[in-house]
Order: C-alpha cells, then sequence, then structure tokens
C-alpha cells in the first residue's frame, strides 16, 4: 500500500466506527492516513460516511454518536478524548475548512475579528497586521479594507480563503477541509485548493469531485458503504483503478464528445442496515461473483475486492 | 347575559340520537387513538398537557353535576365558612358555595377562552386569505389596517372597547377578539401566501376555478390547521387576559360565577378567607399550565409542516 | 412594523446562510428598511388615532348629556345639551371633528374627563410618573431574570438546570402576575407584616408590583432567548468556530448571545406594549396611584376621554419602543443596518 512512511503520519486513522444514535452505522471501519505535508482525498458519493469520518476527525460528531477505533493526530489518540483536550487541538493542531464559506465565520463579527478568533479562543494575541497579510498571501485584494467587513459582504470564493486563514491561523499540522469547493464556482476551485496545499499543511480533503481529487491530491481513498474500497496514488487509482465501484465511479464522468454515460444501477446501502455479510457493494456490481457474498473483502495492496486480485 | 358561554346540556333526543351517537362515539374512539399514537404522547410535556387539561375538562364538564349545591344560592347563614364536608371549598361573604362557583366558573371561562379563539380566527381566517389571495391594492390596504391595529397594545385597546361598550361578559369577549384578530390575521396571510403557488392550488386555478373555490375549497383546508395550532398556543394568554379584566370588575358582573371575577371578590376577604384565593388561584393554574403545555407540544409536533413553510 | 417580519424569522433563528445576502438585496432594491420604517411611523400612528377616536361614537349614549351627568347636572335641559354639544364640537360632521380632535390632540389637548372636568392630559399626567417607574423596573426584573435563565439553560441544554428553566416559564406563563400580586400581598404583606397592601407609587415600594408584573413578561423571553441561543449554537458556522478552539462558555458568550439579541429586543419591545395593559390590572391590585390604575376606574365610570387619551398615549408608547427595538437590533446585528458595500 502506498502510504506515507511509518512514524511520520499527521493523521493516523485505524479501525474507525462511527454510529450516529438513529443507529445508523456511517463509518464501519476504516483505516487511513495522512503524511506531512500531503494531500489525501477520501472520496465517494454523498451517503459513503466520508463526512462523517471528517468529523470525527474533528470531535463535531452530533451527541450520541459511538466512536470506536484509533484516529491518532500528532501522535495524540483523539477517540475518547475529553472536551478539554479536544479544544486544546482544534485550531493548534487541526484546522477546518467547511463546505459553506458563508457558514464559516459568526454572521455578526467582521471577518478579520472572526480570524482574530483563532488566537482569542486560545488566550492569545494575533500577531500585528498578521491577518492582512495572510489574506493577501491567499489572494484576498485590498485585504486591509477587506477584513474590517463582515462575511455578508464577500463573495464566496473570497470568503473561502478567509475560512482558510482562519483554519490555518495557528499553523495547524492538518487541515480537514470537507468539500471546501462544491460551493464555488470551478476556476475558483482550483485556486482554492491550490491555495490550501499551499500552507503546507497536511490535508484531508473530503470531495465528491473525481476530477478536483486528481488535480490536487497525492493520494485518494475511495469510501463506499462506510469503507475505504481502494486507496493508491492520485494518477494511478484515477486512471487505471482496479475496484469496480472506483471504475464504475470514473465511467459515469461526463466527458466531451461521448454520449452521456450510463449511470450506475442501483441505490448505494442504507447506513442503517445491519453488519454487512459479504462485499457491501456486490449487488451493484458487474464484476460480482459468488465469493463475494461470504466475507467483507478485506484490502491488498490497496484495493478490498476478491476479483480485481 | 353571555350568550356564548351558556352552557349546552340539552340532552338529545333519544330516538333519533342513536345514529348520530354511535357516529359521535366511533369520532371520539378515532380521536383517542390519534391521541394516544401521536406526537402529543411522544414528549411527557405533552403527556402532561394533556393529562391536566383532562382534569380542567373533567371539572369544568362533571363538576356541576358533582356539585351539592347551586352557585348562585345565597346562605348568609353561613357565611365564609372553611373548608368542610358540608362546602368542599368553603364559602364566601355570601354563604355561597366555592366548589360549585369554581366549576361554574371554570366552564364559563373555558368556553368564553374559546369563543374569544374561534371569533378572533374566524376575522382573521377572512382578513388573511383575502389580502394573500387578493395581493396588490387590497392586500395592501387591509395589511395597513392590521398595522394599524397591532399598533395599539392588546390589552389597552381592549380595555378601551369595554370603556367604549361598557363592562360584562359579553362585551368583554368581544373586546378581546376586536383586539386580537390582527396579529392572526398577518399569520393567515403569510400562510396563504405560502399555498397560493402550489402546483395543486394553480391546477385548480387553470382548471377554472373562480376565487371564492379556490380560498373555499382549496387554501382554507391548507390554511386552517395551521391557524389551529396558533390558536392553541393562544389558549393560555386568552384565559389569563380574560381572568385578569374580568378581574377588574370589567367582565361577568355580579353574581355570575367567573374565575377572575372570583379572584377579584376573593380580594377583600382573603385575610379571613385564604381558601377563596386557593382555588381559584389553583384552577386558573392548572387551566393555563395545561393550555400552555398542549400548546408547545402541538406547536413541537407540527413545528416543520406548519411553522417552517410559513417563511420559507 | 411590516419590516419586523421581514428582519426576524419566527423563533429568532438566524436565517439559512447564505439566505442572508440575497434577503438584503431584496430589501435595498425597495429602499433602505430603515428609512421604510420611519416613514410608516406617522401613518400607523395617525391611523391608530383614527381608530381609537372612532370608538367614541360608537358608545350607546350621549356624550353630552354624560358629561354634564360627570359634572354635576344629572337633569340637563335641551339647551345645556345642545351648548355641550357645540363644545364639544358634536355638531359638525365626523371628518371635522376628527380633524379638530387631532388639530387639538397636537397642541397637548386630548379633552376634559367626563368625571373631573379637569383636562385628561393633566389628569394622566400626574399619574404617569408612578406607572412609568413602575413600567421601567418590570422590565428591568424580567430581563434579569430571563437572560441568565436562557443562558444557563442553553448552556446545560437537555440536562436539569434546562428543566428547571422550562419549569419556572411554565409557571411564568400559567400563573397571571395579578394572582401572583394577590399571593405576594396575602404571604408578604399580611402574615409577613412586610410592605404594605396601598402602595405610594415611589422607587422604594415598586419591587412588588413590579416583580409581578415582571412575572408576566420573563417566561416568553427566556423561552425565546433560549430557543435563539440553542439555533446560534447549532448553526453550521458554530461548529467552524468550535473547530478554530473555540470552548463552549465563549461560543455562548461571545458567539451565539450577541446573535441571539435581536428577537429578545423585538420580545421587549412587544412586552413595552403589553405594559400598559399588564400595569392597568397590577396597579388596581396594589392601588399603585399610576396612569393603569385610573384608567380601570375610568373604564367602569366610561369616563371616554380618558380612556381615548390612554390608548393613544400607549398606543406612541409603543410604536417608539418597537422602533427604538429596530434601531438597537440593526445596531447590535450590522445585517440588519443594510450596509452592503459591494463585496470583495
Amino acid at each position: 500500500m502506498s502510504g506515507p512512511r511509518a512514524g511520520t503520519a499527521e493523521l493516523d486513522v485505524g479501525g474507525l466506527r462511527v454510529t450516529y444514535r438513529n443507529g445508523a452505522a456511517a463509518v464501519r471501519g476504516v483505516d487511513l492516513a495522512v503524511g506531512a505535508g500531503e494531500v489525501l482525498g477520501l472520496v465517494g458519493e454523498s451517503g459513503s460516511g466520508k463526512s462523517t469520518v471528517a468529523r470525527a476527525v474533528l470531535g463535531l460528531l452530533p451527541r450520541g454518536a459511538a466512536v470506536t477505533g484509533n484516529i491518532r493526530v500528532g501522535g495524540r489518540e483523539l477517540v475518547g478524548a475529553d472536551p478539554r483536550a479536544w479544544r486544546a487541538v482544534r485550531g493548534d493542531v487541526i484546522g477546518y475548512v467547511g463546505q459553506d464559506p458563508f457558514a464559516a465565520f459568526d454572521p455578526r463579527l467582521k471577518v478579520g475579528a472572526s480570524i482574530a478568533e483563532a488566537w482569542r479562543a486560545k488566550g492569545r494575541t494575533p500577531p500585528a497586521g498578521a491577518i492582512p497579510e495572510r489574506l493577501a498571501a491567499l489572494g484576498v485584494p485590498d485585504a486591509d479594507a477587506a477584513a474590517r467587513r463582515r462575511p455578508h459582504t464577500w463573495s464566496g470564493g473570497m470568503l473561502q480563503r478567509a475560512a482558510i486563514a482562519a483554519a490555518t491561523a495557528l499553523a495547524p499540522t492538518l487541515v480537514v477541509a470537507d468539500e471546501p469547493t462544491s460551493a464555488l464556482d470551478a476556476g475558483l476551485a482550483d485556486a482554492t485548493l491550490a491555495h490550501l496545499r499551499a500552507t503546507g499543511a497536511a490535508v484531508l480533503l473530503i470531495t465528491h469531485d473525481l476530477r478536483l481529487a486528481a488535480r490536487h491530491t497525492d493520494r485518494v481513498a475511495v469510501m463506499y458503504a462506510g469503507r475505504i474500497v481502494e486507496t493508491g496514488d492520485s494518477g494511478e487509482a484515477l486512471s487505471r483503478p482496479r475496484h469496480p465501484y472506483t471504475q464504475a465511479l470514473l465511467a459515469a464522468l461526463p466527458r466531451p464528445g461521448h454520449p452521456l454515460p450510463e449511470p450506475l444501477p442501483g441505490e448505494p446501502p442504507s447506513p442503517r442496515r445491519g453488519a454487512d455479510a459479504g462485499c457491501p457493494f456486490a449487488p451493484r456490481c458487474r464484476r460480482v461473483r459468488a465469493e463475494c457474498s461470504d466475507d467483507v473483502p478485506a484490502p491488498i495492496d490497496g484495493v478490498a475486492c476478491v476479483a480485481a486480485r | 347575559m353571555p350568550k356564548a358561554a351558556a352552557p349546552d346540556t340539552t340532552p338529545p333526543a333519544p330516538g333519533r340520537a342513536t345514529p348520530a351517537l354511535r357516529h359521535t362515539a366511533a369520532s371520539l374512539r378515532r380521536a383517542a387513538a390519534a391521541l394516544r399514537h401521536g406526537p402529543l404522547m411522544a414528549s411527557a410535556l405533552g403527556r402532561t398537557g394533556l393529562g391536566l387539561a383532562g382534569l380542567a375538562l373533567l371539572f369544568a364538564v362533571l363538576g356541576p353535576v358533582v356539585a351539592t349545591h347551586q352557585p348562585d344560592t345565597v346562605d348568609l347563614g353561613a357565611k365564609l365558612h372553611a373548608p368542610d364536608g358540608e362546602h368542599w371549598f368553603g364559602t364566601d361573604q355570601f354563604g355561597r358555595d366555592q366548589f360549585a362557583r369554581l366549576t361554574a366558573g371554570a366552564r364559563r371561562s373555558l368556553l368564553a377562552a374559546f369563543t374569544v379563539l374561534a371569533g378572533s380566527c374566524t376575522v382573521s381566517l377572512v382578513v388573511g386569505v383575502v389580502a394573500g389571495l387578493a395581493r396588490g391594492f387590497a392586500d395592501a390596504v387591509l395589511m395597513r389596517v392590521v398595522d394599524i391595529v397591532l399598533a395599539i397594545p392588546s390589552l389597552v385597546l381592549a380595555l378601551a372597547v369595554v370603556g367604549v361598550l361598557g363592562p360584562g361578559f359579553g362585551n368583554l369577549l368581544l373586546a378581546l377578539v376586536i383586539s386580537s384578530w390582527a396579529a392572526n390575521a398577518r399569520i393567515v396571510r403569510a400562510f396563504t401566501l405560502a399555498v397560493r403557488d402550489r402546483p395543486y392550488i394553480a391546477a385548480a386555478r387553470l382548471g377554472g376555478a373562480g376565487p371564492a373555490r379556490i380560498a373555499v375549497g382549496h387554501v382554507l383546508p391548507a390554511v386552517v390547521p395551521r391557524l389551529l395550532v396558533v390558536a392553541t398556543l393562544q389558549l393560555g394568554g386568552t384565559i389569563v387576559s380574560l381572568a385578569g379584566l374580568s378581574f377588574l370588575g370589567l367582565g361577568a358582573q355580579p353574581p355570575t360565577a367567573e374565575l377572575g371575577a372570583m379572584l377579584g371578590d376573593a380580594r377583600a376577604f382573603v385575610t379571613v378567607a385564604p381558601w377563596l384565593l386557593a382555588a381559584p388561584t389553583t384552577v386558573v393554574l392548572v387551566v393555563t399550565a395545561a393550555a400552555t403545555l398542549v400548546g408547545d407540544a402541538v406547536r413541537d409536533a407540527t413545528h416543520h409542516s406548519a411553522v417552517e413553510e410559513v417563511h420559507p | 412594523m411590516t419590516s419586523r417580519a421581514a428582519t426576524a424569522a419566527p423563533g429568532g433563528g438566524p436565517a439559512a446562510p447564505g439566505a442572508v445576502p440575497r434577503a438584503l438585496r431584496s430589501a435595498r432594491a425597495a429602499g433602505h428598511p430603515i428609512a421604510r420604517r420611519l416613514l410608516s411611523v406617522p401613518v400607523t400612528v395617525a391611523g391608530a388615532a383614527l381608530l381609537i377616536w372612532a370608538l367614541l361614537p360608537l358608545a350607546p349614549g350621549d356624550p353630552a348629556r354624560m358629561t354634564l351627568t360627570a359634572q354635576g347636572v344629572p337633569e340637563p335641559t335641551p339647551d345645556q345639551l345642545a351648548a355641550t354639544r357645540a363644545e364639544l364640537g358634536l355638531d359638525r360632521a365626523p371628518a371635522e371633528q376628527f380633524g379638530h380632535w387631532v388639530v387639538r390632540a397636537l397642541h397637548g389637548d386630548l379633552g376634559t374627563s367626563y368625571q373631573s372636568g379637569r383636562p385628561v392630559l393633566t389628569e394622566l399626567g400626574e399619574r404617569l410618573p408612578a406607572t412609568l417607574r413602575l413600567g421601567s423596573a418590570a422590565l428591568l426584573f424580567a430581563l434579569a431574570i430571563a437572560v441568565p435563565l436562557a443562558l444557563v439553560a442553553a448552556a446545560f441544554r437537555r440536562r436539569w438546570p434546562d428543566t428547571l428553566a422550562r419549569a419556572l416559564a411554565l409557571l411564568g406563563a400559567a400563573l397571571p402576575g395579578f394572582v401572583v400580586g394577590l399571593i405576594l400581598i396575602q404571604l408578604v404583606v399580611v402574615q409577613g407584616g412586610f410592605g404594605s397592601v396601598v402602595l405610594d407609587g415611589t422607587w422604594a415600594a415598586v419591587w412588588m408590583p413590579a416583580l409581578c408584573l415582571a412575572f408576566g413578561m420573563f417566561d416568553v423571553w427566556s423561552r425565546l432567548l433560549r430557543g435563539a441561543l440553542v439555533d446560534a449554537m447549532d448553526s453550521g458556522w458554530a461548529a467552524s468556530v468550535i473547530a478554530r478552539g473555540t470552548g463552549s462558555r465563549r461560543l455562548l458568550l461571545r458567539h451565539a448571545l450577541p446573535n441571539a439579541l435581536p428577537p429578545l429586543i423585538h420580545a421587549v419591545a412587544v412586552s413595552a406594549g403589553a405594559l400598559w395593559g399588564g400595569a392597568a390590572i397590577l396597579e388596581t391590585v396594589f392601588t399603585w396611584p399610576g396612569a393603569g390604575s385610573y384608567v380601570v376606574s375610568s373604564v367602569k365610570a366610561r369616563d371616554l376621554p380618558v380612556i381615548q387619551a390612554f390608548a393613544v398615549l400607549a398606543t406612541l408608547a409603543y410604536v417608539a419602543a418597537s422602533l427604538l427595538a429596530d434601531l438597537l437590533a440593526a445596531l447590535v446585528d450590522p445585517r440588519l443596518r443594510g450596509d452592503c458595500a459591494k463585496g470583495v
């Protein structure tokens, strides 16, 4: 498996399971690691559990969600950590960039003041001039004046840069970005992800956009029904996919000059189903075999599929 | 004297009533089943509220049957008796039985509150639906009137109307309707705007249905249930307003038994006869607590369907 | 008051993220919201005045006869009646009467009390300070109860302090203020021998009626504020703020509370209107020498000019309070200001 060298992982998730209070087992055993400065794309359809992984890493799961397994960030175990430990890690070690930039800031505060809160929440004072400097570095024009305006006067693309500035204010070693560009135009998306990468932090990038993942990640992990079905270097995994699900995802992308692709038949299984007896993708898989229903396939060389071996 | 508040206890004629009774029993059973399995029972507070409401209704409906005295019978030989086996809740300064007066008063207050709400809802439905469907000039004028009425604090408006018409229970009910319809009219208009462009109503309009048919056949059925939710929330406040103004002597006139008027009567004798204060206070507390709890539970249960669609 | 519906979401929750700028843009297209709000005030007040004035002719009985009766002329002669009618302007057309009334009202003349024969504004003016003392003390008491209660309830959501706050609010909703007043008089004054049943309208005596008046208001406020706080703490931006390392106390006090204030401010303004009616009842309970108890006795005596003047004053105060609330809310929440400098 191509992964970060042992001991250098900023984020190390092992055997992660998350069950919500309504009984939905959204994550059913996920292992992944992100090395220092590396960008890992966690891709999959909505409902695959990728956002739950992100929320688990941030400790932002709703009340009553049961988490088992390991989440190590910079060597610290976070599963079962108390609120104080979580608070110490957030901002300083883990940064978070969400999907909707307008939902990233207290609407009442000026954007500069909101970014300054990253320091103030920890009882520190932002270095003089640091905030406009960072905004300018992220490509916000007229950063001084912009920082004195409130979020609703900003454009989405610029506000997402401010969200990156707020998330990386204290130079965290890991940034969790949950669909950070899905509310933005395509051109802005590339620029935003480039800025995110330029911060130098390790990035866990949650996205459903395979093309974006191909351009902006070092490695990808493909999630289906609460498990990772394929991992690999982005170029490799997204140009020569081995798992039938990854293949189907790629085949479903519309391409210019080609007829509209066939959508994948069937529906992903509900997260509220019971324990899986076999491969959860089997009912939709073109290469399904008899042994697919025996066990949930274990990942071998980054691919969790019997047929792909 | 108040027609509206007069209890309707006329038993139905036995011969003709059987199918009607059966029908009533069936709908009561359905209602009971809906209550048992519905969202009201889902919350502990909703259950408490329903329990208290049942208690209050039982007291108001069955109390007069159980009572051993008439509410208005004066017995000067039994003035200001403390509660005992003869007078369960004691007697007042005229020797009138407090239990009998309280049950009669609770019944009168409850009926009056429902009457006020019914009147207020009717007026607000007409104004709100017309404004919401007409839009344009009529809407602007009606809503301006609503704004103007809302600018006068409602209890002050009620006081003014009673002042003009003269104290009396019927006038008080009218005053409360006049002071409460405007807020509901605005709500109804918002409901109407929320439903008026729904596909099935647009389809009916395309199918040639006139404005009256749209209003009565399509908009009202969608708006009335939501207004009922709002009205449930106002029940407690209405009972409190009624009691407060009656307490001042502006509502039910002596010797009529009414909760607020009884509290007003109790004032002068509270040092020697604290039970005159305790019993009506308890009844007011139970009735308004029940109304508040049920209102909250109804709102919570219908929150997504009723409240959020108003401001899409 | 139209703008209130536009700016405060029901239940006080902040609008969906992203919806705010759009809503503001449409508000700007229709003119500056605060300018429109200011423009609507004179129209509303004039309309309310017309409505209040129009109640008078509905009254059964002849105002001229009632005036004379009140002045001690039980059997007025037709000449006396005609003279009084002319004096009151009752022989003119309704529109002219209203115009006359408005002109006189603008000059500070709201008529003469049937009962005392003195100018209504003099009568009310003498009693207004006591009512204002009572009302302002009640507002302060209610805020002092409601805000801490809502903060505690929101901080300990779905735990026992929240339940306790709910129970207190239920008690506040279920027990009318005047009943609390009767109980307090019985317990504190009669049995405790503390204070007096007849109050003199000074600050020293205000606490008991003010507490009762506050008791009728705090429940709505604390429930509303708790809801707005919880909405803010459950919002998407709150998750982002938490993810930056903000603790729960800072989230509540620095972020959620300021965002939850506009709905509370509006509720306080609404209560400032309801206060006038509540004061009328409680002033009667405590024999507080204010305008409220005076109006109640005037209602019983059907002293219409007094009732009219009181309604006009209460309406003016209420409209002013809700205007103030709109301005204050815009001060607290810049999004309500409509200061949309073009985005970056």
